[in-house]
C-alpha cells in the first residue's frame, strides 16, 4: 500500500482566519514525518486535511497519487490516532479494535485474528475485555494505536499522541512508536509541539509557524542549520547575535571588535548587518582547537545556572546581545566563572548560522520555545 | 489497664478528627438541617402516614368521622379495600386490635422504602441489600399470603369496566405512549441543538425549555382551541373542504388521543434537556474516530452516539413516564369520558363524586408504591440522567 | 489562483441531513409555541367562545378580567402564596445545603434521600395526603392559603436544594479557610464570602420556586378550600367553556410574566456561573 502523500498549494481558511497558508509537503512512502510547531501554527489542521476532516480552501491533497482532496475520511485509506485517543467509552478494547474491520464488513474469522494480532503487537494481551476507563493512559494510547493499525492504513496520522502521558511513559512510547513504524513500514505523519519528540523519532520534520512551513528537513539539518530565526528559536536554545559586517574575507563576513576580537559568519555579504545564531553548546570558553577564523568576543557573566549535567552561563555582550553558553559538567570542566566575571567566548565560523527573517519574529520564536519547553 | 484498653482506640479517634472538614459544631450543623427535617417530617412524612392509616383501618369512616378516628378510635385492621383495588375476594379482618403499633411499623418500613427508592441503593450499598429485600417483602406480605393463582387471574382478566386496576393499567399505557413519542421527537431536536447550531445552542435550548415554565393549565387549554370541534384543525379542514361542516373530526378532542397528544406536547421541552446534555457529553472526536475507521454518519450515530446517550434517553423517558402515570389535570380538561386516568378516579375519592377517603387512600398508596418501585428499579438511569446531582 | 472551495465541514451531519433537521426543528418550534400564540390571539377575539372563526378585534376581555373581583382575589392569593413559599423554601434549603455540602453529617445519604423524595411522589398523592393532614390530622390548620403555601414549600424544597447545594459545594473551600484565617467568625465568613458568591443561585432558587408555586394546581386544588389561588380558579373556570373567555386575558399576561421570570432566573444563574469563574 502506497503511503505517498502530497499536499500542493494547500490553504485552509475558517472564515477570514487563514490557518494554513499555501503549504507544499511531499511525504514519502514509509517515512516518519513530523509536523512541529507551537499551538495554533496550523499543524493539526494540516493533519486533519490529510485525514479528510477538513477540506482545503485552496489546493490539493493526493494520497498514493490519487487526488483525495474532497474524499470523506471514511473513504480514505489513512487512519488517525487522536489527541486524548477518542476511544469509544462504551466498547471494550476488543470492540474498539474490531470497529473499523466490522464497519468494512471484513469476514468474522479475519476480524478476530487481525484484532488479536493488533492487540498483541501493542502488548495488550489480556486486556481485551476491559473498557477504556479501566485502562491507564499508556494502555489507552496503545489501544488507539491498535485500533488504527488493525486497518492496515497506508498512512497513520498521529495528533499529539503522547501529549497526555507523563515524561517517563512518553519516552518509552517514543521508542515503541518508532519500532512499530519501522516494523510495519507504514508512513507516519506525526503532529507535535514537542521538539525533542520530533527530533528523536522523525526521518523528516516540517517546522510550522503561522500557517506556513518554515523549514522542512531532517532532524540534524533542522537543529544545526535552522533556516529561519523562528526555527532557530523554536528548536533548542539558540543565541541570536546581531552583527555589523565590517569586511569580507574569503567568503566570510567579519565584524571587528576591540582588542582583536571579532565575529565571523559564513556569508558573502560585504557590508550592512546580519543576524546569526549560535547554539549554546558550540560556544567555548577557550580558543583551543578552534581555527584562525573562529569568532571571539568578550563579555560579562550575568548569571550562572546549574542544570545537572551541564551549567548554563549567560554572558552580556558589549553590543547589548546576550549569549547563553552550555558547558558540560564533566571532570574536564574547570571551575565555573562567577557572575560579574569578564570572560571571552569562542566558536568556530561554521557554527555561526546566518538566518533570514526579522528580529521581531526571533523574539516571538524565543518566547514560544520557552513555552514549549515549559509545557514538557 | 484502662490506659492499655484506650491505646488502640487513639489512632481511630485522631483519623476521625482529620476527616472532619468543618469549623462548626455538631449543634450548628444539625441546627441548620433541622428546619428542613421538621418541614419534611410534619408536612411530607406525616400525611403519607395518614393515607397509610386510612388504607388499612377497619372502620369505614365518613370524612367527618375521620378526625375522631385518628385520635385513637381505630380498632381494627382490614385488607378489604385493598382487595377491592386488586379484585381479590380474600379479606383479612383483625377487629379489636389497636392499630397504632402495626401502623407505625408499616409506616416505618414505608419510609425506609421511600428513602431507598430515591437514594437508588446508595444506602443499601452501605448497609447491605437485604434491608431492601426484607422491607419490600414485609410490605407485600398481605398480597403474598393471598391465594396466588386466584390473585393473578383477577389481575390478568381485569374483570369489570371501571375497575381501578384496569384504569391503572390504561393510565400506564397512556403515559408510556406519550413518553415514548416525546422521546422520539426530542432526540432529533436535541441532536440538532447539540451539533448543528454552534454557539447559540444554549439560547435555543432555553427557547425550547421556556414553554415548559409557563402555565401548564393554559397550554392544555390552548389545545382545546386547536383540537376542538370548532378548533384550528377542524375549521382549517372545513375551510378547504376536506371535512364536512356538520361532521367535525370528533376523535380529536375529549379522547385518549387528546390526552396522549397533550401529555406529549407538555413534556417534550422538558425531555429535550437531558437528551441534549447527553449529546453534549459526546466528544466530537469519537465521531471523527468512527468515520476515520470507515463508518458512515448514520453508523457513527447508531454505534457511537446512541449507545453513549442511551442512559440519558432512558432517564428522560422515566422523568416523564413516572409522573404521567398519576396525571390528573390533563385528562380532566381534555380527556372527556374516554380518556379518563387513574389520577382522576383517585382524586374523585377525595373531592369528587365517589367520595370515599379510605378507598382513595388505598389508591394513592398503590400509585405511590408503583412509582417508588419504578424509581428504585431505574435509579441508576435517573441519577445518570440528572448529571449526578441526585 | 486556484479555485476556492466551499469547505464548511460536516462531520456529524450531512448537508441534506442538516436541512431536514433544521426543517424538523422549525416545525417543532411552531407547534411548541402555537398554543401560546393562539391564546394571545383569542385574548383579543370578540367572540364569546374560544373557537374559530375569529370574530374581530377587541380588548373588552382584558377590561372585564381586570375588573373581576374574584380574578383579582385569586391573583393576589397566588402572589402571596408564591412569594412566601418561595422565600421559605429558599431559606430552609439554604440552611440545609450548607452543612450537606460542607460538613460531616451523620446519615447524609438518608437526609439527601428524604429531601429528594417529594420530587418522586406523585403530586396527586401528596395533595390528598395533605388534605387528610390539614383537615383531619394532628395539624388542624384547615384548608386555605396557609395550607397551600406549606404544600408548595415541601415541593419547592428539593428544587431549591438542587440549585443551591452544588453551587455551595463548588465554591473553593480555601476561600472559607482564608476568611477564618483572617479572623472572621462563622457568620461573618458566610455574610462576606459565601453569600456574595451564591446570591445568584439564591435568586434563581427563589424564582424557580416562585414560578413553580404560581403555576401549581394539583396540590392547591385539594387544599385551597374556599380561597382559590389563581391556577385553581383557572382550573375550575376552564371546565366551563362559557366562563373561559374572561380567563384568557389574565392567562396571557401570566404566561408572558412567567416566561420572563423563567428567563430572568436562567440569566441570573448563568451570570452566577461566570462570577464564580472569576470573569
Amino acid at each position: 500500500m502506497d503511503g505517498h502523500i502530497v499536499l500542493s498549494g494547500v490553504t485552509k481558511a475558517f472564515g477570514e482566519n487563514i490557518v494554513v497558508n499555501d503549504i507544499d509537503l511531499n511525504i514519502g512512502e514509509g517515512e516518519f514525518f513530523s509536523m512541529l510547531g507551537p499551538s495554533g501554527c496550523g499543524k493539526t489542521t494540516t493533519l486533519r486535511m490529510i485525514a479528510g476532516f477538513e477540506v482545503p480552501t485552496i489546493g490539493n491533497v493526493t494520497l498514493a497519487g490519487e487526488d483525495v482532496t474532497e474524499v470523506p475520511p471514511a473513504k480514505r485509506n489513512v487512519n488517525m490516532v487522536f489527541q486524548a485517543y477518542a476511544l469509544f467509552p462504551h466498547m471494550t478494547v476488543q470492540e474498539n479494535v474490531e470497529f473499523g474491520l466490522k464497519i468494512k464488513k471484513v469476514k468474522k474469522g479475519e476480524v478476530k485474528s487481525r484484532a488479536a494480532e493488533a492487540i498483541a503487537s501493542v502488548q495488550l494481551d489480556g486486556f481485551e475485555l476491559r473498557k477504556p476507563a479501566q485502562l491507564s493512559g499508556g494502555q489507552q494510547q496503545r489501544v488507539a494505536l491498535a485500533r488504527a493499525l488493525v486497518n492496515r492504513p497506508a498512512a497513520l496520522l498521529l495528533d499529539e499522541p503522547l501529549g497526555a502521558l507523563d515524561l517517563k511513559l512518553r519516552k518509552e512510547m517514543q521508542h515503541e512508536l518508532k519500532a512499530i513504524q519501522v516494523r510495519t513500514g507504514t508512513t507516519f505523519v506525526y503532529v507535535t509541539h514537542d521538539q525533542e519528540e520530533a527530533l528523536t523519532m522523525s526521518d523528516r520534520i516540517a517546522v510550522m509557524n503561522n500557517g506556513i512551513v518554515e523549514q522542512c528537513a531532517g532532524p540534524r539539518e533542522i537543529y544545526e542549520h535552522p533556516a529561519t530565526a523562528f526555527v532557530a528559536g523554536f528548536i533548542g536554545t539558540s543565541n541570536i547575535v546581531n552583527m555589523r559586517v565590517d569586511r569580507s574575507e574569503g567568503g566570510k563576513a567579519i565584524m571587528d571588535l576591540s582588542e582583536g576580537q571579532r565575529i565571523v559568519a559564513n556569508s558573502a555579504t560585504t557590508s550592512g548587518s546580519l543576524q546569526i545564531t549560535v547554539r549554546p553548546e558550540k560556544i567555548h570558553l577557550s580558543a583551543n582547537g578552534l581555527g584562525d577564523d573562529a569568532s571571539s568576543v568578550g563579555g560579562r557573566v550575568s548569571d550562572v545556572m546549574y542544570l545537572g549535567s551541564m551549567t548554563q552561563i549567560t554572558v552580556d555582550l558589549p553590543n547589548g546581545d546576550s549569549l547563553q553558553v552550555h558547558r558540560l559538567n564533566d571532570e574536564a570542566a574547570a571551575v565555573d566563572p562567577q557572575a560579574g566575571d569578564t570572560i571571552s567566548l569562542h566558536w568556530a565560523a561554521e557554527n555561526s548560522f546566518v538566518i533570514e527573517g526579522l528580529p521581531s519574529s526571533a523574539d516571538g520564536g524565543d518566547a514560544s520555545a520557552h513555552a514549549a519547553s515549559e509545557s514538557e | 489497664m484502662a490506659t492499655a484498653a484506650q491505646e488502640p482506640k487513639a489512632p481511630l479517634k485522631r483519623s476521625r478528627r482529620e476527616t472532619r472538614n468543618d469549623g462548626g459544631s455538631a449543634l450548628s450543623t444539625y441546627g441548620l438541617l433541622a428546619p428542613m427535617l421538621i418541614v419534611l417530617g410534619l408536612f411530607f412524612l406525616a400525611p403519607l402516614y395518614y393515607i397509610l392509616l386510612f388504607s388499612i383501618a377497619l372502620r369505614r369512616f365518613s370524612p367527618t368521622e375521620a378526625l375522631a378516628a385518628l385520635n385513637g378510635e381505630l380498632n381494627g385492621f382490614t385488607t378489604e379495600l385493598w382487595s377491592k383495588l386488586v379484585g381479590v375476594d380474600v379479606i383479612v379482618k383483625l377487629p379489636g386490635i389497636d392499630l397504632t403499633v402495626p401502623t407505625m411499623v408499616v409506616a416505618l418500613i414505608f419510609i425506609v422504602l421511600l428513602l431507598l427508592a430515591v437514594s437508588g441503593g446508595r444506602i443499601s450499598k452501605d448497609r447491605g441489600g437485604w434491608i431492601v429485600g426484607i422491607a419490600f417483602l414485609l410490605l407485600l406480605a398481605p398480597f403474598l399470603t393471598l391465594p396466588a393463582g386466584n390473585n393473578l387471574l383477577r389481575i390478568m382478566s381485569l374483570s369489570s369496566e371501571g375497575d381501578s386496576l384496569r384504569l391503572f393499567f390504561k393510565s400506564v399505557s397512556m403515559a408510556m405512549t406519550s413518553s415514548v413519542i416525546a422521546v422520539i421527537i426530542a432526540i432529533p431536536v436535541a441532536y440538532f441543538l447539540a451539533f448543528c447550531v454552534g454557539k447559540s445552542k444554549y439560547t435555543w435550548m432555553l427557547i425550547v425549555i421556556a414553554p415548559f415554565l409557563t402555565s401548564y393549565l393554559l397550554r392544555v387549554f390552548a389545545w382545546k382551541v386547536i383540537l376542538g370541534d370548532q378548533g384550528l384543525i377542524n375549521s382549517g379542514l372545513m375551510a378547504v373542504g376536506l371535512v364536512d361542516e356538520a361532521a367535525p373530526l370528533t376523535f380529536l378532542i375529549y379522547s385518549q388521543f387528546t390526552v396522549i397528544v397533550v401529555l406529549t406536547y407538555a413534556w417534550v421541552p422538558f425531555i429535550c434537556l437531558p437528551i441534549f446534555l447527553s449529546f453534549e457529553t459526546i466528544d466530537r472526536r469519537l465521531l471523527e474516530a468512527a468515520m476515520d475507521l470507515g463508518a458512515t454518519r448514520w453508523q457513527a450515530f447508531r454505534k457511537i452516539s446512541l449507545p453513549i446517550i442511551a442512559p440519558g434517553i432512558v432517564a428522560a423517558f422515566l422523568f416523564v413516564f413516572i409522573p404521567s402515570i398519576g396525571e390528573y389535570i390533563t385528562p380532566t380538561l381534555v380527556g372527556g369520558t374516554q380518556g379518563t386516568m387513574y389520577g382522576q378516579s383517585l382524586a374523585s375519592q377525595f373531592v369528587g363524586g365517589a367520595f370515599n377517603w379510605q378507598y382513595g387512600s388505598v389508591m394513592a398508596l398503590f400509585l405511590l408504591g408503583v412509582v417508588l418501585l419504578l424509581t428504585f428499579a431505574t435509579s441508576r438511569f435517573l441519577r445518570s440522567g440528572a448529571g449526578g446531582n441526585l | 489562483m486556484a479555485r476556492r472551495r466551499n469547505t464548511e465541514t460536516f462531520v456529524v451531519i450531512s448537508p441534506t441531513g442538516k436541512v431536514l433537521l433544521t426543517a424538523f426543528f422549525a416545525l417543532f418550534l411552531v407547534v411548541l409555541y402555537l398554543p401560546t400564540v393562539l391564546l394571545i390571539v383569542f385574548s383579543f377575539n370578540a367572540g364569546t367562545v374560544a373557537a374559530f372563526p375569529l370574530e374581530g378585534l377587541t380588548t373588552k376581555w382584558y377590561g372585564l378580567a381586570l375588573h373581576s373581583e374574584s380574578i383579582r382575589q385569586a391573583l393576589w392569593a397566588s402572589v402571596r402564596v408564591a412569594t412566601l413559599s418561595a422565600a421559605i423554601a429558599t431559606l430552609i434549603a439554604l440552611m440545609a445545603s450548607y452543612p450537606l455540602a460542607r460538613r460531616h453529617v451523620r446519615g447524609k445519604a438518608v437526609i439527601s434521600a428524604l429531601m429528594l423524595v417529594p420530587l418522586v411522589v406523585p403530586t396527586v398523592v401528596l395533595g390528598v395526603a395533605l388534605l387528610i393532614l390539614f383537615q383531619k390530622g394532628v395539624i388542624p390548620i384547615g384548608l386555605g392559603l396557609i395550607s397551600v403555601m406549606i404544600g408548595h414549600v415541601v415541593i419547592a424544597l428539593p428544587f431549591a436544594v438542587l440549585i443551591l447545594l452544588p453551587r455551595i459545594a463548588s465554591i473553593d473551600k480555601r476561600l472559607e479557610e482564608a476568611a477564618y484565617d483572617l479572623g472572621a467568625s462563622g457568620l461573618q465568613m458566610f455574610r462576606r464570602v459565601m453569600l456574595p458568591l451564591i446570591v445568584p443561585s439564591i435568586l434563581s432558587a427563589f424564582l424557580i420556586s416562585f414560578v413553580f408555586s404560581i403555576d401549581e394546581v394539583v396540590i392547591a386544588s385539594f387544599i385551597a378550600g374556599d380561597q382559590p389561588t389563581y391556577p385553581v380558579y383557572l382550573y375550575s373556570g376552564l371546565k366551563f367553556p362559557e366562563k373561559t373567555q374572561t380567563l384568557i386575558p389574565v392567562a396571557t399576561i401570566m404566561i408572558v410574566l412567567s416566561f420572563l421570570l423563567a428567563i430572568a432566573a436562567e440569566v441570573i444563574r448563568r451570570r452566577g456561573d461566570r462570577k464564580l469563574e472569576g470573569r
